[in-house]
């Protein structure tokens, strides 16, 4: 592109001279410098050599620009050049981004001019790196950003205040959000104009720390929001330097919600303390062995009271199997079988057990000592499922003692009413039989009335002679071979009298073997209760069927009769002491309900057992069984008495004194 | 009864209404009566000579039990051994009843059960056998 013209020599020389400066100035450049004819190189300086990664001058001259050029900037490249060529301009200063030897791309500013150089109208073009540059600052910028949304998104209030003025300069989220303030409320003003610690005291306090160890860490505040509201915080100042310039930064963190819960938990803590120790009180002043078990077993907790029963300590005891270390046994002296054991039933059944003190099991000692205990154990639920239980316990020999007293007693106050109840009955039957004189009409029906209720009254001492007899232990069993189809005849004669009068059938089934040993006076008593209780509770033309014979290991008595039945809600009081049903209190209001308990009481002491079904308005059947083995024989002080149903056999109708 | 010769029946018994109705009784139906409210009482009535048929005994006794006692003071003494001895007693149950029985006695009695008419009658019987 240059002029065609010739140069003179002074020109030549002025050319060369120039070309020397020229390239004398550019080589000792800073930056690179390329003149290029928009296609071809002419000349390179050493550091654009340098940047493009060559090894000398030479190797570029005459090389195309092209290959340096990274393809996203050669259109730009070319659009300068074209603008360059039209307008003869020095374009301006660009980003570009050049291809080095090796095909490395890097980034460079570049501008470029079009010149006259050796006579010809070339592009100079001066460029230097900035890849290391732009990453540097990038870096810085990233860094500033990084630090910006620290600053910004830290969940602690922070202010940053400059120093001495103590004016805040830069708040973040936390602390707008904090304290109520926005932003531009906040800077410029200090923290005592904003009023947030309000405490002068504290306020020198920190003043002077700060100034002193150019810090303060984690102390507590109550510092003040915009409105007015007082709030705690932990707080931490720094003194800061940043490019030689001081700065307070303030860290604020709000701990009120976090104090509350600590004292709230505080508060439960002693609560849950106070009432642990209120239980423990209340556990250990209780007069009764108190031990929680888990769903194993075994001992979680036992009080006072159950570490004296068994004389063992808490810590002896924690984790022992409950039922090791109180082995209970039944009054023969017999270990109760595991699962008979009231807590094996409270933790497999979930039913609460109780063992009233007056049939209690006895707590063998290790020592050989047998206490009677009475004996509570309770099932502990969680969502209807077991996770242990609570056993209470007591001692009963005191009450066993008591009872026992209460029991002679009642056998000594029997006893006393015997004598003067003969001398009533004795009486009134000297009158009756006309001893004194005749007597006659009215005033002999009344003296009849006075008598028989004189027999039952006897009839009821001597019941209540036989419960404390029992209850004491201390009736006697005197077994001999007797032939029990006899007795029961015997016994049915006695009511043959009331069975006539109410028109009613008796089926006898007797069954082999008929021979038991067998205390007579006992069995009679039990089918006398048993048959006397069938016959009073049938109505007219009911039926009786009495079944006697082997069943099995045991000897069976089966009484069954058409009677009133007993209602559903009596059964489980019927062999209870003095407990006489609805419907029979109507039928019979002479019975005491002593019967059945003393039945009862006996059948168990014999070994046996007694049950039975019913229906209301349909009849009742009683069983009993005895073992065939054979009564034990049982030597007692005394000896139950069967009662006499006098008034209704043989001699009844010769006592009747209508004769 | 046997009228003519009149049996005489000694009566121990501590309670003095029932020993009363006792002795009326008896006498209703024909017995002589010789009564005491102790033993002692009576083994001295005895030992002066009265003459016994048959012994009614009570077995408590001003809350002791010396009707036991008696009965083996009577039964072994040879020129009382052959009195027979009914025992009518407060003491209910088979072991008194026992006792009596070995001891020589010929009947027992719980008072409350029984009439004194049955009583007497038994005696009657036991005394014309």
């Amino acid at each position: 592109m240059g002029k065609s013209n010739s140069p003179t020599p002074s020109q030549i020389r002025e050319l060369q001279e120039s070309k020397e400066r020229y390239e004398k100035f550019f080589q000792a450049a800073a930056f690179g410098v390329v003149i290029h004819d928009g296609r071809k190189i002419i000349f390179g300086n050493q550091e654009a050599v340098r940047l493009v990664g060559g090894k000398s001058q030479k190797e570029f001259i005459g090389k195309p620009i092209l290959p340096f050029v990274h393809p996203e900037s050669r259109l730009t490249v070319a659009k300068r050049i074209l603008q360059m060529a039209l307008t003869g301009k020095t374009a301006p200063l660009l980003r570009e981004k050049f291809v080095r030897v090796n095909g490395e791309p890097f980034n460079v500013e570049v501008t470029s001019t079009p010149i006259h150089y050796q006579g010809k109208s070339v592009f100079q073009t001066i460029f230097r790196d900035i890849t290391e540059s732009e990453k540097i600052s990038e870096e810085l910028r990233e860094s500033e950003q990084k630090f910006a949304i620290l600053f910004e998104k830290n969940p602690f209030s922070t202010a940053l205040s400059e120093l001495p003025s103590a004016k805040i300069i830069a708040v973040n989220k936390a602390f707008e959000e904090s304290f109520g303030y926005r932003r531009k409320e906040a800077i410029g003003k200090t923290s005592l104009e904003l009023g947030i610690n309000p405490d002068a005291e504290t306020r020198t306090k920190i003043a002077t720390q700060v100034k002193e160890k150019g810090s303060i860490h984690d102390i507590e505040l109550n510092l003040r929001k915009k409105s007015g509201e007082l709030r705690t915080y932990l707080v931490n100042i720094d003194v800061i330097e940043i490019a030689g310039k001081k700065y307070l930064l303030n860290t604020a963190r709000d701990i009120t919600e976090k104090k509350q819960s600590e004292k709230a938990l505080m508060a439960a803590k002693i609560q849950a303390e106070e009432t642990a120790a209120q239980e423990e009180a209340l556990l250990n002043s209780i007069g009764e062995g108190v031990v929680s078990i888990d769903v194993g077993g075994r001992i979680i907790f036992t009080n006072k009271v159950a570490q004296k029963i068994i004389g063992k300590t808490a810590w002896e005891m924690a984790g022992q199997p409950f039922e090791r270390l109180l082995p209970l046994v039944d009054e023969k002296g017999e270990r109760i079988l595991k699962d008979k054991m009231p807590l094996q039933v409270a933790l497999k059944k979930g039913e609460t057990v109780a063992v009233s003190s007056l049939s209690t099991p006895y707590y063998f000692k290790p020592d050989g000592e047998v206490v009677p205990i009475a004996l509570t154990a309770t099932p502990v639920k969680l969502v209807k499922e077991t996770i242990g239980a609570i056993v209470v316990f007591r001692d009963v020999r005191l009450e066993k003692k008591v009872d026992r007293a209460k029991t002679e007693f009642v056998s000594l106050a029997s006893h006393q009413l015997l004598t003067p109840l003969s001398a009533i009955k004795w009486y009134l039957e000297l009158i009756l039989s006309g001893d004194t004189g005749e007597v006659k009409g009215r005033l002999k029906d009344y003296l009849e009335t006075a008598y028989k209720s004189t027999t039952r009254m006897g009839n009821l001492v001597n019941a209540l002679l036989n419960v404390s007899r029992l209850e004491m232990g201390t009736f006697a069993v005197n077994p001999e071979n007797i032939e029990i189809s006899v007795l029961a005849d015997t016994t049915l004669r006695d009511l043959a009298e009331k069975i006539s009068h109410k028109s009613l059938t008796v089926k006898k089934d007797y069954r082999p073997p008929q021979w038991l040993k067998a205390d007579p006076n006992l069995m009679q008593i039990i089918l006398q209760n048993l048959l006397s209780n069938s016959v009073k509770y049938t109505p007219e033309n009911g039926k009786i069927i009495l079944s006697l014979g082997g069943d099995g290991e045991d000897f069976l008595i089966q009484v069954s009769d058409t009677g009133l039945g007993i209602p559903d809600e009596d059964q489980p009081e019927v062999f209870t002491k003095l407990f006489r049903g609805k419907n029979i209190q109507e039928a019979d209001p002479e019975g005491v309900g002593l019967g059945l308990y003393i039945v009862k009481s006996m059948v168990e002491r014999l070994g046996g057992k007694i049950w039975f079904t019913s229906r209301e308005g349909k009849g009742t059947t009683f069983f009993v069984t005895i073992p065939l083995a054979g009564m034990k024989k049982r030597e007692g002080s005394r000896t139950l008495i069967a009662r006499k149903e006098k008034e209704n056999g043989k001699r009844e109708q010769k006592d009747n004194f209508s004769n | 009864m046997v009228k003519e010769s009149k049996k005489t029946i000694l009566v121990i018994e501590d309670e003095l209404p029932l020993l009363e109705a006792i002795q009326r009784k008896l006498e209703n139906v024909g017995f002589k009566t010789l009564t005491a409210q102790n033993t002692e009482n009576a083994m001295s009535q005895l030992q002066e000579g009265a003459v016994i048929d048959l012994v009614w005994l009570d077995h408590y006794i001003f809350g002791k039990e010396p009707g036991l006692l008696f009965i083996a003071e009577l039964k072994n003494e040879p020129k009382w051994s052959k009195i027979p001895v009914f025992v009518v007693s407060n003491a209910s149950g088979p072991e008194k009843k026992q006792a009596y029985l070995s001891l020589g006695a010929d009947k027992y009695y719980t008072k409350v059960d029984y009439k004194l008419e049955d009583i007497c009658r038994d005696i009657e019987e036991f005394l014309n056998k």
